[in-house]
């Protein structure tokens, strides 16, 4: 089934076409809402909000973007309205990528044995302690692989801004990843050698 | 190997973490969980909306009948609201029971059928 077809079967009030739309997009509604929210704990409860969400506002649906840009904008403002609520994190300004707090101690399973599923491990909880719009824009990006383009329009960010968080935000990893293991580079040179 | 390649790696293996999913998965329940909650929402929905329908019809058949036999005999009407009001604890209790037997036959029955999945 295709988008047009999906969003007019949503139309005439179909549940089967909604489950369906629920099994297609609920990995990228599900990542967005873990990555924003950094709680798992309520985050089944948001993702079933943001669907009702969608299936109620899909007369606005006009089909100038893509059905997964548009579930994406949903799902965004979804997770900055829950964050709001809950006054978990100030949006606009702080949450300065300098101030990223992530010690030794906090990571030091993943460092006793490096390997390609510790880094992996340890990339995404380098994400996890982002500012919210780091952590947005890069899950959007190399997770669910939205162009820049997408990406202004789930956020409402500008193009260049979306390229300078997408840039420093991969800049901040890598400092984060040489900074967490001094030697990590020849670790990576032993890995490969295997 | 010299520095260039090390870093060119390491940046490889950052992009490749990049695109691995959280280690949180959905539970397998959750389109099904939705599904029941929206069918849920969308019947107790249409039931209300067919209760309101249905009310307003009744009320209105009344307010006809009501202005039907009390205007053309040009009845005067004062001694109807006087007896409605001495006997206005009546009055309400019979309004209250009609619309709670209207609301439970007509929303909450309803929907309870609907639940067990039986017609009606």
């Amino acid at each position: 089934m295709d988008d047009v077809a999906l969003v007019n079967a949503l139309k005439s009030g179909n549940t089967n076409a909604f489950r369906f739309l629920v099994d297609k997009y609920r990995n990228l509604v599900w990542h967005m809402v873990l990555r924003m929210t950094n709680r798992q704990e309520d985050a089944e409860d948001l993702c079933q909000e943001i669907f009702i969400r969608v299936f109620k506002q899909v007369d606005k649906y006009r089909g100038d973007a893509k059905l997964s840009t548009w579930i994406g904008s949903i799902a965004y403002n979804a997770c900055i309205d829950n964050l709001r609520k809950k006054k978990r994190e100030v949006l606009s300004s702080a949450g300065s990528i300098e101030s990223i707090d992530l010690a030794r101690a906090d990571v030091a399973p993943l460092l006793g044995n490096i390997d390609r599923g510790a880094i992996t491990k340890l990339v995404h909880r380098i994400i996890e302690k982002m500012p919210l719009h780091y952590r947005t824009v890069i899950t959007l990006f190399h997770l669910e692989e939205f162009s820049y383009r997408e990406i202004e329009e789930i956020t409402g960010m500008p193009e260049g801004t979306v390229k300078s968080y997408l840039s420093r935000g991969r800049e901040i990893i890598r400092e984060k990843m040489t900074e967490l293991i001094p030697d990590i580079q020849p670790v990576l040179f032993e890995a490969d050698k295997c | 190997m010299d520095m260039k390649e090390l870093n060119s790696e390491l940046d490889g293996m950052i992009a490749k973490a990049l695109r691995e999913p959280p280690d949180y998965i959905i539970p397998d329940s959750f389109t099904d969980e939705l599904v029941k909650k929206l069918e849920k929402q969308l019947a107790w929905k249409e039931l209300l909306s067919e209760f309101g329908l249905k009310s307003g019809l009744v009320l209105a058949s009344l307010l006809i009948m009501t202005i039907c036999l009390v205007f053309p005999a040009k009845n005067d009407p004062a001694p109807l609201i006087q007896w409605i009001a001495i006997n206005r604890f009546i009055v309400s209790g019979i309004i209250c029971v009609g619309l709670f037997t209207f609301i439970f036959d007509q929303v909450i029955l309803k929907y309870m059928f609907r639940k067990s999945g039986k017609a009606f």
